[in-house]
């Protein structure tokens, strides 16, 4: 059986517990040897960092090589018969690939076979660009791309690396970004349904399975991103672009939602709360400036602005209840008490509520001529800041809860960022440097603070862990 | 209740200390994930030369289907 990757740390920390538990008699000597020999040695492990600078490196030689083969190619293109136009890129496409195979499965070279395979695609796609100039078919640009990532996603999804999936996620997202904007400005015929890319779930649904069944976290930080992009697209090819803020700010709560809905710890949460806190923060910090609110009061459409924003609140609640349903189902109740999980999940459906309370309360307004003036725009504004505050905080004690520096980092960034722009906000025009000083002294005190304590907290734990042991 | 996942105490509390898993219940789920997961690596694997050359053969046809097209589309253009 092929053994699982393992970092030093990792594998530092599983030494210890496994020594923890030995001690404890809940494993046995050959039972602690036989869990060891499950992951990869050390050795084997720094010759897999190894290995991914070389894959590296000749991800970027392959690039080259095809950059280069693409300019040799067209420099006497426009000169040669069109049938021996057809046939060069036939034979370069079906040589690479062949290329591809003879060094999987002939010479057992993976990893050059990865990058003939990638350099194969690569010269897939200017085949596709290249025929439908040879005979103008320029008609619909977005087809090409599509057709161009269909053929490297499937190959992709028997090879070992994330480079093709990478390829795979940058033509989606390319294809979707020109058929829905391209879209927005075509009439709708009567029956006529949008084109609303609907094979992208399909993509991106096999994508993530393979990333999970891979365990490839890398792989589903590629696959998140383009789904939020497809997702904050739809509404602009329906054409209903009133207040798009609340509906990306939307997504960034789903996206949160879903990563809470993962086991505690795990590494596959992290790219969903990445961008989920990145589209978060985004929308809130534009949201935070009172001067936006208040020329941010036209609806056109007032039916398809609360059903926009009422469907993706609809789908946030969905996600939470079904993950909620099947983990009370499958009996995990003492893996993760339905406690923990409904209290993990506090901050994303508030954000999502959030974004549903600020778009009713603008639906709510909507034809008065009084909400003009500042005072009705302060409930919006103070709660976007509430909310900016809040996020911060909790991306801080999650670092704290899990024991991890990037979230962490992440709250403090974003408490920076606030104070940064409410001195722009507030200060910025009349210089009143005193009462920014005294801001910046006491984010400085507060971020001190926070430091203070995950450092204090740092120590007790180990203390306790320490008298544990004793 | 297992305490190594359980959230609900306080900022600025300890955190509970971690135990290692001592449930023969919590076990057997889990060998049954990550066996499940190998059975499914492994049958894909099975079939990797055979997904490579679809793939393959997809882009082939891909292509030869936007030549045929073009084609066709040029000579009734020129007739």
């Amino acid at each position: 059986m092929e053994k699982r990757p393992l970092t030093q740390s990792m594998r530092q920390w599983l030494l210890d517990q496994l020594d923890h538990w030995r001690r404890a008699g809940l494993v046995n000597e050959d039972q602690a040897n036989a869990i060891v020999e499950l992951y990869e040695t050390p050795t084997q492990s720094s010759e897999r960092h190894q290995s991914i600078a070389i894959y590296i490196l000749i991800g970027i030689a392959a690039m080259f090589v095809a950059l280069g083969a693409f300019l040799c190619i067209t420099f006497n293109w426009q000169y040669l018969p069109k049938p021996i136009q057809l046939f060069v890129l036939l034979t370069a496409v079906a040589g690479s690939h062949g290329l591809g195979f003879y060094l999987r499965y002939g010479l057992k070279a993976k990893i050059f076979s990865e990058f003939a395979f990638f350099f194969g695609c690569l010269l897939y796609g200017g085949a596709i660009a290249l025929i439908a100039n040879i005979f103008d078919m320029h008609e619909n640009i977005a087809s090409g791309f599509w057709w161009w990532a269909l053929g490297v996603f499937l190959l992709a999804l028997f090879l070992d690396t994330v480079l093709l999936h990478l390829l795979t996620v940058t033509l989606l997202a390319i294809w979707v970004g020109i058929e829905m904007m391209s879209w927005r400005h075509h009439e709708l015929d009567f029956f006529e349904l949008p084109r609303l890319c609907y094979t992208l779930p399909i993509f991106a649904g096999i994508g993530l399975l393979w990333s999970y069944q891979k365990r490839s976290p890398t792989t589903v930080g590629l696959y998140v991103p383009l789904v939020a992009w497809w997702l904050v697209l739809l509404p602009l090819a329906w054409r209903i672009d009133d207040n798009l803020a609340y509906f990306i700010g939307s997504v960034g709560a789903l996206l949160l939602i879903v990563a809470e809905v993962h086991p505690e710890g795990s590494r596959f949460a992290i790219p969903y709360r990445l961008y989920g806190a990145i589209l978060c923060m985004g929308i809130l910090c534009v949201l935070s400036f009172h001067g936006f609110h208040r020329g941010f009061w036209r609806i056109h459409m007032m039916g398809p602005f609360l059903i926009q924003t009422i469907a993706i609140t609809l789908l946030s609640v969905g996600v939470f209840t079904a993950a909620f349903l099947v983990h009370s189902q499958r009996g995990e109740a003492y893996l993760r008490p339905m406690y923990s999980f409904a209290i993990r999940q506090w901050l994303p459906l508030s954000m999502a509520l959030l974004m549903l309370v600020l778009a009713l309360y603008y639906a709510a307004l909507h034809g008065m001529e009084g909400p003009r003036d500042t005072m009705a725009v302060l409930l919006p504004t103070a709660l976007a800041n509430i909310g900016m505050l809040v996020l911060a905080f909790w991306l801080m004690m999650f670092g704290l809860r899990e024991d991890r520096g990037f979230p962490a980092a992440g709250g403090v960034v974003f408490f920076l960022l606030w104070s940064v722009l409410r001195y722009a906000e507030y200060f910025g025009a009349h210089g009143q440097v005193l009462g920014a000083a005294c801001m910046f002294f006491a984010c400085g005190a507060a971020i001190f603070g926070f430091a203070m304590f995950w450092h204090f907290r740092k120590k007790q734990r180990r203390r306790s862990e320490y008298e544990q042991e004793q | 209740m297992n305490k190594n996942n359980d959230t609900s105490f306080q900022a600025g509390e300890p955190m509970p200390a971690q135990e290692p898993i001592a449930n023969a219940e919590t076990l057997e789920l889990e060998i049954a994930r990550v066996s499940q997961l190998d059975r499914a690596a492994a049958a894909i694997k099975g079939y990797e030369w055979w997904g490579l050359a679809a793939g393959v053969g997809l882009q082939l046809l891909v292509l030869l289907a936007m030549t045929m097209m073009g084609a066709f589309n040029f000579v009734r253009e020129g007739m």
